[in-house]
């Protein structure tokens, strides 16, 4: 069976040396893909090679068994794609870049993307000069959609938009899923990524460092503790799965991966004045990842 | 189509505003006019002026064959490189500003390609551009006729014709540039020097050579107004020398537009 997106050795390297280089990837028909690093990584980059819209300085990719530089019509044909800042025209409403978009994709029905429309609140009239960045974002979530695309290629999708908006793209992705769409989007939310990709990919400074199920990168199950004590702290270099310990004075900064009985244990016994428990940074992600993997 | 009148939409304000610029500039020399408004007043007014101004002003021939109206000599010839300007300026923002901004993505991201996306942008150029000189052109004539005079409707016609092919060329050539250049800012100072080159040439040209009228085809697109006023020949040269440009320098845009990063 064809994969929806192959790539093979992709490079795009730009003239300041900066870009992707050798990044390899099969995502199945179905799938939703989390592609994930901090900014500057190099995600928006293959995400517009994919495309066709940067040209490949190495390598080849293909969406649904055709070449993306060869026959890049079709491809485009066939893919939803959301900028990571879609820029679109002020002068325009909602409205007339739908008309466009589906005009020059020959759909004249629009009933599925008022459907979308509604769910996401995309305000469709008004012209985008008047709009807010999370209206313009919902504007171009549609444009992404509306023609019901067998590959989506969302850069940031949620990005800008409020937690409702967000909510409601998110159920329209899954249900993307279930009807066999594959869907391929970038993020520097690890939350985001966890909550709905079936595997992802980690990109670190232009190469594709890590590609593997939810399940594995939640497994390392990372948190940031912070604790306060008034008086003596216990001892936390001791305790399993405690990484990157730091003191300073009374307060006390640590990594904790996997298993936290042991920890609550500890905690029971002296319990502090103070703490939080947070998600790490993605950095904090990667490194985590990698202890005790081979290279 | 719907590319097209995009393409339309985007022209419509800035046609709008050069429109009446060269619609206000007409009226206000129109309003000057009057005192050389006959073809006696023209000749004694040419004859006044030293040779070498009055060469620079297009005189010469008038002098021997004068027209009823006196306002082409300051419109007629200088509106092909007025709208000459307008054409440049659009020209070198059609494709780079757009790049800059990112805004291709937007229709980059559809199944167009982007020979086709260059080319109905740039048909959206050209229609503002007629559409510009058709008012133009009726604007002078209803001056003249409101001045009492009795304007050459084909004659105008024609240098409306021939004024639109060289801004067609100058248009494409800075389309050209708009699609090669690094940048907007880039784009626009190439835009802006490509409409400026007619000026200088016509300067050089009348100070130089007055009287040799084959060498204002370039930044006009005719001979010489009174030629194609008095004569109505259809300008055949300047069809096929600026339109086969125009032609060639779309096809070099094309290229150029085709091999770089969006």
């Amino acid at each position: 069976m064809t994969a929806a997106i192959e790539a093979h050795s992709l490079a795009k390297v730009y003239r300041n040396g900066r870009g992707v280089l050798g990044i390899d990837l099969e995502i199945a028909a179905g799938e939703i893909f989390g592609f994930l690093g901090p900014n500057g990584a190099g995600k928006t980059t293959t995400i517009r090679t994919l495309l066709g819209l940067a040209r490949a300085t190495g390598g080849r990719a293909s969406i649904a068994g055709r070449d993306v530089s060869q026959d890049s019509l079709a491809v485009r044909r066939l893919t939803g794609y959301l900028p990571g800042d879609p820029a679109l025209y002020d002068g325009m409403t909602g409205q007339q870049h739908l008309d466009v978009a589906l005009s020059l994709r020959g759909i004249r029905d629009q009933g599925r993307a008022h459907a979308i429309a509604e769910r996401l609140g995309v305000e469709m009239n008004r012209k985008v000069r008047q709009l807010s960045r999370g209206n313009r974002q919902k504007v171009a979530i549609l444009l992404a959609l509306a023609h019901d695309p067998q590959v989506l290629l969302l850069d940031e999708p949620t990005s800008g938009l409020d937690p409702l908006a967000q909510d409601a793209f998110l159920d329209i992705l899954r249900e993307e899923k279930r009807k066999g769409r594959t869907i391929f989007f970038s993020s520097h939310v690890l939350p985001e990524v966890q909550a709905l990709s079936d595997r992802v990919g980690i990109i670190r400074d232009g190469r594709l460092v890590a590609v593997d199920t939810v399940e594995a990168l939640r497994r390392s199950r990372l948190k940031e503790v912070r604790l306060h004590y008034v008086g003596d702290a216990p001892d936390f270099a001791g305790v399993a799965g405690v990484r990157g310990l730091e003191v300073h004075g009374d307060g006390i900064v640590f990594h904790i991966a996997g298993d936290t009985a042991p920890l609550f244990r500890v905690l029971a016994e002296r319990p502090p004045a103070d703490i939080t428990i947070a998600e790490p940074s993605l950095e904090e992600v990667f490194r985590a990842y990698y202890e005790g993997r081979p290279s | 189509m719907t590319l097209y009148r995009m393409a339309l939409r985007q022209q419509l304000v800035s046609w709008l505003v050069w429109t009446i610029i060269v619609v206000l500039g007409i009226g206000t020399v129109a309003s000057a006019a009057p005192a050389v408004a006959s073809s006696k007043a023209l000749v004694a007014l040419m004859g006044s002026l030293p040779p070498s101004f009055r060469s620079v002003m297009g005189g010469a021939l008038m002098v021997r064959r004068p027209l009823d109206g006196y306002l082409y000599i300051k419109l007629v010839m200088y509106l092909p490189l007025l709208i000459g300007i307008f054409t440049g300026f659009q020209a070198s923002s059609l494709l780079a500003r757009e790049m800059e901004h990112r805004r291709f993505d937007f229709l980059l991201g559809l199944p167009i390609s982007r020979r086709r996306l260059l080319v109905t942008r740039f048909a959206g150029l050209v229609t503002a551009q007629a559409a510009m000189w058709l008012v133009t052109v009726g604007a002078l004539l209803a001056f003249l006729a409101q001045e009492g005079l009795h304007p050459d409707v084909a004659g105008y016609t024609l240098v409306g014709y021939s004024g639109f092919l060289a801004t067609l060329a100058t248009g494409a050539a800075a389309l050209w540039a708009s699609a090669a250049a690094r940048d907007y800012r880039s784009a626009m100072r190439w835009g802006l020097g490509i409409a400026a080159v007619p000026f200088a040439y016509d300067f050089a040209v009348r100070i130089a050579t007055p009287g040799q009228g084959w060498l204002y085809v370039v930044p006009y697109g005719y001979y010489d107004p009174p030629h194609l006023l008095l004569t109505h020949a259809f300008p055949w040269l300047a069809t096929l020398v600026l339109g086969a440009a125009s032609v060639l320098l779309t096809l070099g845009a094309v290229r150029s537009f085709e091999r770089r990063e969006v």
